[in-house]
């Protein structure tokens, strides 16, 4: 038995997006299932099937993240930066 | 159309429609309870499938006898079906409120039965494919589309089952034997076929599709090294057993009674409710 990872593009040029697994004893099955699964309503123009042991997984925050303080690289307090979150936010609100 | 040639076609349909719906019905019975989750949704899709196929079938069907779909499918006395009788017959456990349903199910059996009518029925599609009546033709090249993953379906389980160890592959190795008279007698002819041959709406009889059959059972028991229960013979194929016939003139087994009871009981309380 495999764990295949599913990723689904819904409409053509859109990008494949991660929607879920299945397990199958091979891959013929696999697709099958990965087709009732994640497209029975046609919801898919493609899927993709990677087996789990394929994927290389970066898990570890201490690599991920650095060690030291480097806010100032956001550019979290420059005038335009700071308009920008405050009119996202706005927009936020009127569509909640 | 002639009058007999219409009713000839119309009986016909028949045959092919309840086929669909009593293996449809049979197996959509693993619904909860298939081996693994995917699995579940797979076989049950492919057991809506059969019944999506049925009405089809049942639709040309009631147009040619001036009847009603729903009717033909649950309204027809128990003696008025015409599907083979190894179509009928219970693969999963029946449910007992004591609990006592555990057990007595056989996922190979229903593996078996499913991959192997879907063999025959792609030989019986392809002979339907060309008929000289465009709705049957056009309805079957539909139904063709879907049985090619049926058929994809079922090898896959075919070789996994064969090819695991023990238990398996004994178990698909037992529902073949214990099956092979039951789908010899798939091939058994509805009355009218020589008369729909002759008219174009037919290719080949049921009977006739038996041989290439034979023969792609024989490669795949082959491709997996499983016994297969007939030999050729330079006369021919030599079958030890003779087949279940019968149901395609509306004899069925004890199954039958059953599984008539429990797929009838909801229209019979009320036949002229509307859905």
């Amino acid at each position: 038995m495999q764990i295949y990872e599913v990723f689904r593009q819904e409409r053509e040029g859109e990008p494949m997006v991660h929607v879920g697994n299945v397990q199958a004893p091979g891959d013929d099955l696999a697709r099958q299932y990965a087709r009732e699964v994640y497209s029975r309503r046609g919801e898919a123009t493609r899927l993709w099937l990677v087996p789990r042991a394929a994927i290389e997984e970066i898990g570890d925050a201490y690599f991920l993240r650095p060690p030291i303080e480097r806010s100032y690289r956001m550019g979290e307090a420059y005038r335009v930066t700071v308009q920008k979150r405050r009119q996202l936010a706005q927009e936020g609100a009127h569509e909640s | 159309m002639r009058a007999e040639v219409t009713s000839a076609l119309g009986r016909y349909l028949l045959t092919v429609a309840d086929d669909e719906l009593i293996l449809g019905y049979r197996d959509s019975e693993w619904t909860g309870i298939a081996p693994l989750v995917e699995e579940d949704v797979a076989f049950s899709s492919l057991a809506q499938d059969e019944i999506g196929h049925a009405r089809l079938y049942y639709m040309l069907a009631a147009d040619l006898l001036e009847s009603d779909a729903d009717h033909l499918a649950l309204g027809r006395g128990p003696d008025d079906y015409y599907h083979a009788t190894v179509l009928e017959t219970r693969t999963t456990p029946k449910y007992d409120a004591s609990g006592a349903h555990r057990g007595g199910g056989d996922w190979a059996r229903a593996v078996a039965r499913r991959f192997l009518y879907d063999l025959f029925d792609d030989l019986r599609t392809d002979a339907l494919v060309s008929s000289s009546y465009a709705p049957l033709a056009g309805a079957v090249q539909k139904i063709r589309r879907e049985e090619q993953y049926h058929l994809r379906h079922g090898a896959a389980w075919w070789r996994a089952l064969a090819s695991a160890e023990g238990e398996a592959r004994e178990r698909l190795e037992g529902a073949l034997l214990a099956l092979w008279p039951g789908l010899l007698g798939l091939f058994e002819d509805a009355p009218g076929e020589d008369l729909l041959v002759a008219e174009g709406l037919l290719s080949r009889r049921t009977s006739d599709l038996r041989d290439a059959w034979l023969e792609r059972v024989q490669d795949h028991c082959a491709a997996v090294g499983i016994r297969f229960p007939a030999e050729r013979t330079a006369a021919g194929w030599s079958i030890a057993v003779s087949p279940e016939a019968g149901g395609r003139q509306g004899r069925h087994g004890p199954a039958w009674a059953e599984l008539y009871d429990e797929m009838t009981m909801v229209r019979r309380l009320e036949p002229e409710a509307v859905w």
